[in-house]
């Protein structure tokens, strides 16, 4: 009977073996993926004198990239943006309405307002195996779609350009948070399971602070 | 006296053999249990027939290999705890490799946590895994007997 014991310890030993193996890659996965966000903020239409006209528009390129950590692919799910523009005018010390964030930066407290808060789920990239890839994301704010932001970046560019700045450079700060499927990790379909089993299929990443708003 | 001692570490011995085949199995299938999709076979949702299968086929082999049913019974009942902890160990394997999936410190009582459902199909199992294997080794035991005296 010694043989069934042997032979019953093999193959847990390989379906140990084999689960353990499978667990250490995920985890891998979740410990050495990385993220790389980058914005620039361009202006579109600016008048003459370089401030925002009504009918101009701010865009800005957001590139979300993620370094693939393993033999694992991902897939990009959902990439949650926040874009604050420094609020030059509170800064100097101008009564503003809008909701601004504070900023404290060493000794230097500075007002910033969150010109953009959204999030995006269509892109679905691939991070292949090893390699990098990138969500690129281009964000447009216009008076029409979006008026109370829009006056709140005018108001901040115009003031720039009336004090010898240009618009485009007003300080920005971007927060990401990105969540991305592991290739290989299903999803449970059960409504009873547990969230934390969502939670080893999904890596979540982030870069910069979340200030609110 | 030193009979006595011998028959006991012999009795130990026994029941340490019968009772690493479902301790393997209980640990595995509470690994698998908790972490289906990162485990192996890969599945969105643990297996309740799969979980079911692994344990009982680890009990019915230690039941096997004890001398009694007694000693089948304690090796089974044994092998739920030390199942638990060998499933710690291998959620434990990432921080091995230098990983962090779960809080290392936490990970006891994640384990234990979650795995309330299989010990609970588990205590039952066993007990019947004793049962049939016991009856499975009487059964080879008295199949070989007579052809044994035939020759």
């Amino acid at each position: 009977m010694g043989y069934l014991l042997v032979l019953t310890l093999a193959v847990l030993l390989v379906l140990t073996g084999f689960a353990v193996a499978n667990f250490v890659s995920v985890a891998d996965a979740h410990a050495r993926a990385g993220i790389g966000a980058t914005v620039s903020v361009g202006f579109l239409g600016l008048a003459a004198d370089g401030t925002l006209p009504d009918s101009g528009k701010v865009r800005a390129w957001v590139n979300v990239t993620v370094e693939g950590p393993n033999s694992r692919a991902l897939l990009f799910d959902t990439v949650i943006y926040k874009l604050y523009a420094e609020d030059l005018p509170r800064e100097a010390g101008i009564q503003v309405v809008r909701k601004d964030v504070q900023v404290q930066n060493g000794s230097k407290i500075g007002w910033f307002y969150p010109a953009y808060s959204d999030s995006n789920t269509s892109s679905q990239v691939v991070v292949p195996a090893q390699r990098a890839g990138t969500v690129f994301l281009v964000l447009d704010l216009t008076l029409q779609a979006m008026q109370g932001p829009f006056r709140a970046v005018q108001n901040i560019t115009d003031f720039a350009v009336a004090h010898g700045t240009r618009a485009s450079k007003v300080p920005w700060l971007l927060f990401i948070l990105t969540s991305l499927w592991i290739d290989g990790v299903p999803r449970p379909t059960s409504s009873t399971a547990s969230l934390y089993q969502t939670d080893v299929a999904r890596i979540v990443l982030e870069q910069g602070v979340d200030y609110g708003g | 006296m030193a009979d006595k001692w011998k028959t006991a570490l012999h009795r130990l011995a026994r029941g340490v053999i019968a009772g690493i085949a479902p301790t393997l199995a209980f640990g595995y299938a509470i690994f698998y249990s908790i972490f289906p999709s990162a485990t192996f076979p890969v599945s969105g949702d643990a297996s309740f027939v799969w979980i079911f299968f692994v344990v009982l086929t680890g009990a019915i082999v230690g039941g096997i290999q004890a001398q009694d049913l007694p000693e089948a019974i304690v090796a089974e009942f044994l092998s739920i705890p030390l199942g638990l902890a060998v499933a710690v160990l291998l959620a434990w394997s990432p921080a091995f490799a230098g990983f962090y999936l779960l809080d290392p410190s936490g990970v006891p009582f994640f384990v234990v946590h979650y795995s309330v459902l299989v010990v609970a199909l588990g205590v039952p199992v066993v007990l019947v895994g004793a049962i049939v294997g016991q009856v499975l080794r009487e059964w080879v035991r008295k199949d070989r007997a007579p052809r044994g005296l035939a020759r």
